[in-house]
């Protein structure tokens, strides 16, 4: 009698080793890529409204969001939050992950409130959501679940500006759009234009088969297949390309080219510290020998341009690739016109 | 019975399912006093016309930047199409085990992210920028034939950006 107790007993520690055991490999498989979250849904007038082409109130749209996000989130000790602007609102306060909390949060959200005299102040959230996000430590993501629209108070794509600038990398704002207007799409792509952490979503390519998973794990955790090394896919360095239009066989600037190349400029000053390669390509149309000569010329007017524009001769190169770098297919015109072009490329 | 119940306090404990992390055992509480990030307010002296407008109340800019994404939809299906290492053209190279690594280049279109500026000039009076991620896909198979066929995985990720001119009212 006393050894079967014996042996139940040690069965059932070795169960329950097992049990935990499993629980702890799963979990070892992903990698938290943030330490805090905080779903922001703008609970304006205009997200009572139908949605233009969905036929389905915003709000609701964007809680279906939510919920689905919560369940494919994995709990991996984030603290998570939810708040809500116009008018601003704590539903949940800063606590450890725990996606039966976070569900009967979501699951608390009003939708039944009046559309008329609840203007939308975008901006006016994210300065009200700045001391939440300075209360926290580690690297944060701020979900924003908004058709965009800003009718009232400060402007919304400044004060996005001003918490980047606050926080640098340690903030990424995300954007779920619900948009169904120009304006408001345009607002909500000026916030994710900001930095390139940003993952982009709207409540139509999250309904697809597997994108909610792949949403989650862009901006929630990384695979790592045997710890401790992460698997990740690398970044490579940013290309900017533009297509100047210069005209047969020539190179110089001409005053149609500034716009763009003033973008350029822009684009270069975002970071002071980083240098570039200015290349020059052609299609494949014409001598091989002529090409080069062609491309060369033009990358060092692109140089030239951008040095006597301000940008330091110390962070720019030139170099002509010809035809000899196509990256696009030479038997089609299209392929062709795609590779005439400029390629600005951090080094 | 007792030294039982010791092997089972024991054998819990070894699981680690009782140990609560760092991160796991903090009270995230925001604080009660922060300087709030507040944009630079503007000049009340400086006229609001079309080119002082912030963007965010630009009806114009937005019209032009719903323009500028349905063109940068359509650029992103040529780009996908031409490309030298697109999907159709893959590039299968021999490895030396024996083995065939397969590669394309693919934009993620769920990646897009549009912007659109004012310029001054008079024949270009919008700029459009594009953001993309560009995506390196690989597989490795036994024949080329199985490479195509193989699972392909992301292994790179190439930030882009295109600029783009709109001329005579359309955007190039």
């Amino acid at each position: 009698m006393r050894e079967s107790k014996k042996l139940l007993l040690l069965t059932l520690v070795a169960v329950l080793t097992l049990c935990f055991g499993f629980t702890a490999t799963a979990n070892a498989k992903m990698v938290k890529k943030i330490d805090n979250f905080i779903f922001f849904l703008d609970q304006s007038g205009s997200m009572a409204m139908q949605h233009k082409d969905l036929g389905k109130k915003k709000i609701d749209l964007a809680l279906d969001t939510m919920k689905a996000m919560n369940t494919a989130i994995p709990e991996l000790g984030y603290s998570s939050s939810v708040f809500m602007f116009a008018p601003f609102e704590a539903e949940s306060q800063p606590s450890v992950y725990n996606k039966a909390a976070m569900a009967s949060a979501v699951g608390d959200v009003d939708t039944d409130f009046d559309i008329f005299n609840r203007r939308t102040a975008l901006g006016n959230g994210l300065m009200d959501m700045d001391p939440v996000i300075a209360g926290l430590s580690g690297n944060t993501a701020l979900i924003i679940f908004t058709d965009g629209k800003s009718n009232l108070g400060a402007d919304p794509i400044a004060q996005a500006k001003a918490l980047y600038a606050k926080y640098g990398d340690k903030l990424c704002i995300h954007v779920v759009s619900y948009a169904d207007t120009a304006k408001g799409q345009m607002i909500i792509d000026e916030i994710r234009a900001m930095s390139s952490c940003t993952v982009v979503a709207d409540a139509t390519s999250l309904m697809a088969p597997g994108a909610m998973d792949k949403y989650v794990a862009e901006v929630f955790y990384k695979e790592a297949v045997a710890a401790p090394a992460p698997v990740v896919v690398p970044v490579a360095k940013e290309t900017i390309t533009f297509s100047l239009n210069f005209g047969f066989d020539k190179s110089a600037i001409t005053d149609e080219m500034i716009p763009v190349l003033e973008q350029a400029q822009m684009i270069l000053g975002e970071n002071a510290n980083t240098t570039f390669e200015v290349a020059g390509h052609t299609d494949s149309t014409g001598p091989e020998a002529y090409n080069q000569g062609l491309s060369e010329r033009r990358a060092a007017s692109v140089k030239n341009w951008l040095i006597a524009n301000g940008v330091p001769a110390a962070r720019l190169d030139a170099k002509g690739y010809g035809e000899l770098d196509p990256k696009y297919d030479n038997t089609t015109s299209e392929g062709r016109k795609l590779n005439r072009r400029v390629e600005i490329l951090t080094k | 019975m007792n030294k039982l119940l010791i092997i089972i306090t024991l054998a819990l404990s070894l699981t680690g399912a009782f140990l609560v992390s760092d991160g796991l055992a903090t009270d995230v509480t925001p604080q009660s006093q922060v300087n709030v990030a507040v944009a630079a307010p503007g000049n009340a002296n400086t006229p609001v016309t079309s080119k002082t407008l912030p963007v965010y109340l630009d009806e114009d800019l937005a019209s032009k930047h719903a323009d500028f994404s349905k063109f940068a939809k359509s650029k992103i299906s040529s780009i996908n199409r031409n490309h030298r290492l697109s999907r159709s053209r893959m590039e299968i190279v021999a490895q030396p085990d024996g083995s065939y690594r397969a590669r394309f280049h693919s934009i993620d279109g769920g990646s897009l992210i549009c912007k659109v500026r004012r310029s001054k000039s008079k024949t270009i009076p919008f700029v459009g920028v594009l953001s993309y991620k560009e995506k390196i896909f690989e597989a490795v198979a036994e024949t080329p034939e199985a490479c195509r066929k193989a699972e392909f995985i992301p292994v790179a990720v190439i930030p882009n950006r295109h600029i783009f001119s709109f001329k005579k009212g359309s955007w190039q």
